[in-house]
């Protein structure tokens, strides 16, 4: 082992307290930024294989205009056509129940398949039973009514036998099933894809889904090019054929914006975990300078000085990031009920029950963690190659020369927030949002030396006048060692100020939703069957169940919703699911469409005319549309152009969609059920009473949900609240994370300043008064980061609001607030923070030896 | 407190330190004392023991064997927040690199262990200041005073307090001759003025010869002028 790097060692091992929390501060950066990529690719991928594992070789597939095809056009293709390389899918969501259980087994996807035609495509129609270990073929074990199948792993799970019989609920029907094979995919992936999908016949599945005569889509397995556009000539109008590729393509479309800001997030945590690497290396550094003068005097070069200082910060690096994947992994455990509810909240249903790991996640968080750790060390370790002998002995020159980098970080910070505020403004692109959201903390943290000093200068007054010389004592020593304390001080800063951040922009999204309901839950009752968010618009109320509807007493007058999803183009590209609504009795509810821009009366007048249709915010953010704009959706005579008339804010749905007028859809589109009823209830009924009344309308044909527009306006809170509880659990983590880093930073700083803690105590102080000066130095260490952390934390919070939410999502927000509760919670936050980091230490040095402390130097 | 004519008092004290597994003795034994208005210089090597025997006297540290009664309290007795406030009363230190608080002025120094202590003394600091030629850099900070201007200043902090004991650890030890005189000077007439008991650790035999008495460690033992006296 050669001398220097004996001396790393040693410097090191001599105070293992501070290498453990630089270590365990980059270990949480790295854990989070991983935890969260696992946690949303594991929903991703689970997703994927779900995809794969039904779509089995399949190619490509035929959809219809409104979502759904008439199954005799299924019919029609493989029998006149002669088609055979296809397979017709009904599928649904159900929630599933042993009969006389207690609890239900959960939500799954039921797929309806027509067996025999099933064999070009999917092979797991050919899986041994568990009982024989025999080959069956699968297709006479669904021919029997209410017959379904699962796999062996589903099984076990959930304790089903062949013979169970398992009641099933979708969309407000219930039928009873039994369960007659258990399935042995030979391949895992397809095992995991299989993992919350029933199996049955395609009879079996219309009558569970209530699609009696349609079908959802057609899967078609085309190997050669030609025999593509073969087909595509001779479909019918009204139906599509289309890559499979574009199902998984519009499922990354959909999360990609919550993934990102995810990420984003993650990497906010990094960048303060960043910043205590930086910190702890540019304190071995500082500490060690006068051993460095000493080095260079004996002729070490600064190349041996760098790569000395470099290998260190390498090491911590590798310690920090092994552990940081051991702990990311665990983490995206703890993670993975939150993010995934999340996803089936707004998003899709999804089951992930394990977090795969892989080669590439393993690269990336190495790289990550070694990159932060190599790129924060340059700074301190080209200081080390900088100093010269003559000023060894010496630590006054250091702090003049930080002084003078306080006032250099001023114009520094300026340029950074200038540059940040260009890339904001001049950008379109997320990533491109988040780098100047980046560029501008990074400035912020530039200047917060500055604003310590001022800080420590304002409230010196104070000081004085409540613990006299002694508080004068620890409100200068409070800047006195910026070399040691400015980066960790930063990092707080940066911590507190994400949190501020994240507090005004969820602030200002919940007073926006809650105002947007205001407005837009003007009806009594809204009733629809019970169904997922992803169900929302292909579910139907059974036609005699919906007649009924209107006609229960109490309702004034209804609107009924008629929702369905077709494919599209906008802007010259293919969009292969357009939610759209057209609504019947629209005058009853068109206060709810609040026009972004333009008069409401003269949109509303146009739309009801049937020439335009209108959009939401989300819808026309996405695909760069405006008020004028057209853009075309398939109807059964193909794709058609609609203008639009007008654009409205809307926060129920980031993908956005389409209101089709009456008149509009009468002309383009062929008659569909109603998805769900807006109704008004006569003078002096009372909702919540209407609404069980609707639900009864339902009888045993179909259940239905009313809720009254109060009941509503608590669940639609509910879900947002539920929504933001990743982003308070990446707050926590950042806060825990800046919280080591002060603590690192005042305790290596407490081992510095030893010896004055032995002169007061030999001049006379008590243990009580060493506490109070030592804590009363990092209070006001903290409550600078903490007020600074306010206008920072403004800053970050419309920044999320106005440009990173509206690029991300399209919405606008009505609002934008930073809650007194949020500033409040900052400051404590920032003080405590360095207050409970220090009283330990304190109490430590308090009773301190004063002769070794004096000893010190 | 009782008025006995000796100020300090040592009885039988022993001390060591342990050094990796083994332990070095540096006191043993050691029976003396110091009279009231005594300037006593305490010579030895480095490492013989005499900062360990100063930081004992003014309870900075208590002793393994014996006992050491200053003014007739046994500090080694007394809880650690009455040792402090025992030392803020009666005893002084003067260190060999000063030990100035940095963010304190001048002034400030001098000031705070009377502060600690809840009194105001701002005006005996201002007079003390002047007393050793400092008052016009009252409001510099010590990172721009020399050596010699730096201990001065520790002396006037040494004695603000109107300590009865003075602890003087080689006050002249980081300094030039012609400051290293200044500051002797100014020891021994403050000393003087103050009515304080001076113990000097040093291993000048100049600043030895301005006392009116001797000792030297020898082997963990005080000798006086050649005469085993413990």
């Amino acid at each position: 082992m050669s001398m220097l790097t004996r001396i790393s060692r040693r410097t090191y091992a001599r105070h293992p307290g501070q290498t453990i929390l630089s270590v365990v501060g980059i270990a949480l950066g790295v854990a989070v930024v991983l935890a969260i990529d696992l946690t949303t690719a594991s929903a991703e991928r689970a997703f994927e294989s779900a995809v794969d594992s039904v779509g089995g070789r399949a190619t490509h597939e035929i959809v219809g205009g409104a979502g759904e095809i008439e199954e005799s056009i299924y019919a029609r293709l493989r029998i006149e056509q002669g088609l055979r390389t296809m397979a017709p899918v009904v599928r649904g969501e159900v929630e599933a129940q042993v009969e006389n259980a207690e609890q239900p087994a959960g939500v799954f996807t039921l797929y309806g398949i027509d067996p025999f035609a099933e064999a070009p495509l999917r092979s797991y129609f050919a899986f041994g039973t568990r009982e024989t270990g025999s080959e069956f073929d699968l297709s006479e074990f669904l021919m029997g009514p209410g017959a379904f199948a699962v796999t062996e792993r589903v099984g076990r799970r959930l304790g089903w036998a062949v013979g169970d019989r398992v009641v099933v609920e979708a969309q407000g029907y219930r039928s009873e099933l039994e369960l007659v094979a258990l399935l042995q995919p030979s391949d895992p992936v397809a095992e995991r894809g299989l993992d919350r999908i029933l199996l049955t016949d395609i009879a079996t599945a219309q009558e569970a889904l209530g699609k009696v005569g349609r079908i959802d889509r057609i899967d078609v397995r085309l190997d050669e090019p030609a025999r593509v556009e073969a087909m595509r000539a001779r479909l019918p109008a009204g139906v599509e054929l289309r890559p499979l590729a574009d199902r998984r393509e519009t499922l990354g479309e959909l999360t990609r914006a919550f993934s990102l800001n995810l990420q984003a997030l993650s990497l906010l945590t990094l960048l303060v975990g960043a910043f205590l690497i930086f910190n702890t290396v540019s304190f071995t550094v500082v500490r060690r300078r006068r051993a460095f003068g000493v080095l260079r005097a004996l002729g070490a070069t600064r190349s041996q000085v760098f790569r000395m200082v470099l290998l260190e910060a390498v090491l911590l690096g590798a310690v920090g990031t092994g552990l940081g994947i051991a702990l990311g992994y665990g983490l995206a455990h703890g993670l993975l009920g939150i993010v995934t509810r999340t996803i089936e909240d707004h998003y899709f249903t999804v089951s992930v029950s394990s977090v795969p790991f892989s080669g590439a996640d393993l690269a990336f968080a190495a790289a990550l963690g070694f990159a932060v750790c190599v790129v924060a060390a340059l700074a301190p370790a080209w200081d080390a190659t900088r100093v010269p002998p003559r000023e060894v002995l010496l630590q006054t020159p250091l702090e003049t020369k930080w002084r003078r980098w306080t006032a250099r970080g001023l114009v520094l910070a300026i340029a950074l927030v200038g540059v940040g505020a260009v890339v904001l403004s001049t950008s379109v692109g997320l990533t491109a949002a988040y780098t100047g959201l980046f560029t501008i903390l990074f400035g912020a943290a530039c200047i917060t030396p500055a604003v310590c000093r001022v800080v420590a200068g304002a409230v010196r007054p104070l000081c004085r006048v409540i613990l006299g010389t002694l508080g004068v004592h620890a409100a200068r020593s409070a800047t006195s060692s910026l070399s040691r304390t400015a980066v960790a001080t930063a990092a707080l800063m940066l911590a507190v100020a994400t949190t501020v951040g994240l507090g005004s922009m969820i602030s200002s999204f919940r007073g926006t939703v809650d105002r947007w309901l205001q407005f837009t839950l003007v009806a009594d009752v809204f009733v629809s069957p019970p169904v997922s968010v992803a169900e929302r618009f292909r579910v139907r109320i059974d036609p005699e169940v919906s007649a009924r509807i209107p006609e229960v007493e109490g309702v004034a007058r209804a609107a009924a919703y008629r929702r369905f999803e077709v494919a599209g183009r906008a802007g010259g590209t293919d969009l292969p699911v357009v939610q759209c609504v057209s609504i019947l009795g629209f005058e009853h509810v068109a206060d709810v469409f609040e026009p972004v821009q333009g008069e409401r009366a003269e949109i509303l007048e146009r739309a009801l005319e049937g020439a335009t249709v209108l959009v939401s915010e989300p819808f026309a953010h996405k695909h760069g549309l405006v008020v004028g704009d057209r853009f075309e959706l398939r109807t059964p005579r193909g794709l058609e152009p609609f203008e639009i008339g007008g654009v409205f804010y809307d926060y129920a749905s980031e993908r956005g969609f389409v209101v089709v007028p009456r008149p509009l859809f009468e002309q383009h589109f062929d008659p569909i059920g109603i998805s769900a009823y807006a109704l008004f209830a006569d003078v002096g009924v009372d909702p919540d009473e209407l609404a069980s009344r609707v639900e009864a309308a339902g009888g045993i044909t179909q259940r239905l949900t009313a809720r009254s527009s109060r009941g509503l306006r608590e669940a639609s809170l509910e879900v947002f609240d539920r929504t933001f509880q990743v982003t308070a659990a990446l707050r926590l983590l950042c806060v825990v994370v800046a919280f080591l880093g002060i603590w690192s930073a005042l305790s290596s700083l407490q081992l510095e300043r030893k010896q004055e803690v032995g002169v007061l105590r030999a001049i006379g102080a008590t243990r009580r008064q060493v506490v109070t000066w030592i804590t009363t130095r990092t209070t006001i260490l903290g409550l600078a980061a903490g007020l600074f952390a306010l206008p920072v934390g403004a800053a970050v919070g419309w920044i999320l609001v106005h440009v990173i939410n509206r690029r991300s999502f399209g919405w606008s927000l009505l609002s934008f607030d930073v809650p007194i509760a949020v500033m409040v919670e900052a400051l404590v936050l920032a003080t405590a923070a360095s207050l409970l980091a220090s009283v330990p230490l304190a109490m430590r040095f308090a009773r301190a030896k004063v002769p070794e402390a004096l000893r010190e130097s | 407190m009782t008025q006995s004519s000796d100020l300090v008092t040592l009885e039988g004290v022993g001390h060591s330190f342990r050094e990796g597994d083994a332990r070095r003795v540096v006191l043993h034994g050691v029976d003396a004392s110091v009279a009231r208005g005594e300037l006593v210089a305490v010579l030895g090597r480095s490492g013989s023991g005499k900062s360990t025997l100063l930081n004992l006297v003014g309870g900075l540290d208590a002793p393994e064997e014996g006992r050491i009664l200053v003014a007739g309290q046994d500090l080694a007795r007394l809880g650690d927040t009455a040792r402090s406030e025992f030392r803020r009363r009666h005893i002084g230190f003067v260190f060999q690199f000063f030990h100035l608080l940095p963010t304190l002025t001048v002034f400030e120094n001098v000031l705070l262990p009377s502060e600690l202590d809840s009194r105001d003394a701002g005006e005996h600091a201002r007079e003390l200041l002047d007393r050793v030629g400092m008052s016009d850099r009252a409001d510099a900070f010590p990172d721009v005073l020399s050596g010699g201007e730096q201990q001065r200043v520790a002396l006037a902090r040494a004695i603000a307090h109107r300590p009865e004991l003075l602890l003087a650890d080689e006050p002249t030890g980081n300094l030039d001759e012609a400051g290293a005189a200044v500051v002797l000077d100014l020891l021994v007439e403050l000393g003087r003025e103050h009515g304080c008991t001076v113990i000097m650790a040093t291993h000048s035999r100049d600043a030895a010869s301005r006392c009116e008495r001797v000792v030297r460690i020898e082997h963990g033992r005080l000798v006086e002028a050649g005469v085993t006296v413990g």
